[in-house]
């Protein structure tokens, strides 16, 4: 079956109007944020200014202090997140489920995919769900290469199970072509349930019937799958997001269900019911970059619970170059502070919005987006205590990094526990993946009086004296480094985009840490958002190099 | 038991069984960290 929808759907003229509506109110809100910060700091110096010498200089230690402590959210978010895994069997609702094989409309939003599309949808009818109850709905954002003879093909040979959703005018993006397949797939009474993925994701056997069976439950209104890297001969790149997504999704998620609130349906594999979809408006937000993630708060807003199913997996294709993993994340980095904005009533009121505004969700939610902030304010904070009374900046240096180091040797136990097959594929990516800087400092500081001695008698060999001021150099580095790390980072993916030979962006990509890349593009997200930059969907590009591994 | 409702159960009874070991495992991991912190005080 074949629907082509001519010309511009009425509502997209509106669509235009709230969007631009709801920018204005976070230009302002954004503005807001920025005059309190500036009469916060402002006030500060203003302080230290005026006071006399003596309680000047505590009154700075405990500014330099608190600033070093911010480095420390970030650890605690993630041992917080890691330590309630353990209780995640107690929490995922597993004995109030029964089974549940709703009638599913998959939505495949489809622009130039002509690549991946045939894959996908092979693989979808391939899956062990009752077959009459599963229909595939391709909507093809007017695409120009083979994907609307890739997806004819799949009609012509199973004509009740795959449907063709024509526009004539694409590009708008993703949100804008899933509510073209949506309207038309709630104007019929079929579907009970609605999976929304992205046009390359392959889905296990089992994942769609792992996920269904929570919607058995009146009280969830959306199901999201854990999503895996899986291109088939991965580099570097596509080894560190691997491992990246056990910690954000694998573990984080996992987290999320027992704090009772989930920050973001996966957007390639998320399963709506019907019923909830319309109580949300029977359409995916078009107002930020991130619809996955308002669509996921505004379920929960509504009083439904949204579970994330760790064991209904979904293969997908990720970057393999730092060009297109910045695009990609810039437009998840810069969703995520709209949403910040956006959703700027709900922060830290209890109970009032359900879990999503208590603290705890809001803790974990903005020491992610806050982790670049966290990281240059070490950097101050150190030096700080350094130029007062360096032996306390010292100590204070090495206290933060022993409890890095805690963490770090927890988290990746965890993640490796976690996701076994993944780990098999990225632990070289795993144990570096906080950089190679970073490792050095974590082992020193765990044991600085041999590392010490191997480090002078090292350099002693090379012809180098250690002389107390390389010792005062090496020192002025490392309180730096959490900062510095995000410009070697930066400079890794200016080097890819501007240079052919990739060995040097590789290198400096691990010796800064995929964490550290993360929050440059966090950082470039905030500085995009502040000079009010237009909201591109930019493309990921792909190839069909996935597959389900066995 | 139809077969969909068989498949059902044996998702949940592996899952669960998953799920169930990741505590235990978390103990053995913290249990080993705090070894090594106790020999680190030991030996440093």
């Amino acid at each position: 079956m074949m629907v082509v929808l001519s010309g511009q759907p009425r509502e997209w003229s509106a669509d235009v109007v709230d969007d631009e509506a709801m920018a204005i109110t976070r230009r302002a809100r954004l503005t807001r944020v920025l005059v309190v910060l500036g009469i916060v700091v402002a006030g500060a110096v203003v302080a230290a200014v005026l006071l006399p010498p003596a309680p000047r200089r505590t009154y700075l230690i405990g500014i330099c202090l608190a600033l070093v402590l911010c480095g420390v959210l970030p650890l605690l978010a993630s041992l917080l997140q890691y330590i309630v895994v353990g209780l995640h069997r107690f929490f995922i609702g597993y004995d109030e489920l029964h089974p549940y094989y709703p009638r599913v409309a998959v939505v495949v939003p489809a622009w130039n995919e002509a690549q991946v599309i045939g894959t996908t949808i092979e693989r979808l009818l391939a899956m062990d769900y009752p077959q009459d109850c599963l229909r595939v709905y391709v909507v093809d954002d007017a695409s120009t290469d083979g994907t609307p003879d890739v997806v004819r093909g799949w009609v012509a040979r199973v004509p009740d199970r795959v449907r063709h959703l024509r526009r004539d005018k694409g590009g708008e993006g993703k949100a804008h072509t899933l509510n073209h397949g949506i309207s038309l797939i709630l104007a019929e009474p079929w579907a009970e349930a609605l999976l929304i993925i992205d046009a390359d994701v392959l889905f296990e056997d089992s994942a769609l019937r792992r996920m269904t069976r929570h919607l058995s439950r009146p009280d969830v209104g959306a199901v999201t799958a854990y999503i895996k890297e899986g291109t088939a001969r991965p580099n570097y790149l596509n080894r560190f997001i691997g491992y990246e997504y056990i910690t954000a999704q694998a573990a984080s998620r996992r987290a999320q269900n027992v704090f009772g609130a989930l920050a973001c349906l996966a957007g390639g594999a998320q399963l709506h019911s019907r019923e909830n979809l319309t109580a949300i408006g029977g359409r995916i937000d078009t107002s930020t970059l991130a619809e996955d993630t308002v669509t996921t708060f505004r379920t929960q807003l509504s009083g439904k619970r949204v579970v994330f199913e760790a064991n209904a997996i979904v293969w997908a294709e990720e970057p393999g170059d730092l060009v297109g993993l910045w695009k990609q994340r810039l437009r998840w980095a810069r969703g995520n502070v709209q949403i910040s904005l956006q959703f700027s009533h709900m922060w830290f009121h209890g109970r009032k919005y359900g879990a999503l505004s208590r603290a705890l969700f809001a803790f974990i939610w903005f020491t992610v987006l806050l982790m670049p902030v966290f990281m240059i304010m070490v950097a101050p904070g150190l030096l700080g205590l350094y130029v007062i009374d360096s032996d306390q900046a010292w100590a204070v240096f090495r206290s933060l990094w022993i409890f890095h180091a805690v963490i770090y040797v927890f988290t990746t136990a965890m993640a490796f526990t976690l996701d076994p097959s993944t780990a098999r594929r990225a632990w070289l990516q795993g144990i570096i993946f906080p950089g190679l800087v970073s490792l050095a400092i974590i082992v020193y500081s765990v044991a600085p009086g041999p590392i010490g001695a191997a480090l002078t008698h090292g350099l002693g060999m090379l012809g180098i004296a250690v002389t107390p001021g390389l010792v005062r150099a090496s020192q002025l580095f490392v309180y730096g480094w959490l900062a510095g790390s995000m410009v070697v980072a930066y400079l890794a993916k200016w080097l890819a985009a501007h240079w052919r030979w990739s060995f040097p962006s590789k290198v400096l990509l691990c010796l800064s840490g995929y964490g550290a890349f993360l929050c440059a593009v966090t950082f470039a997200a905030y500085v995009r958002e502040f000079q009010r930059a237009r909201m591109t969907w930019e493309k990921t590009i792909k190839t069909g190099k996935v597959v389900v591994a066995k | 038991m139809t077969e969909w409702e068989q498949k059902f159960r044996d998702d949940l009874a592996r899952d669960m069984a998953f799920e169930s070991r990741l505590i235990v495992k978390e103990i053995y991991i913290v249990a080993i960290i705090i070894v090594l912190i106790v020999l680190r005080e030991l030996w440093l």
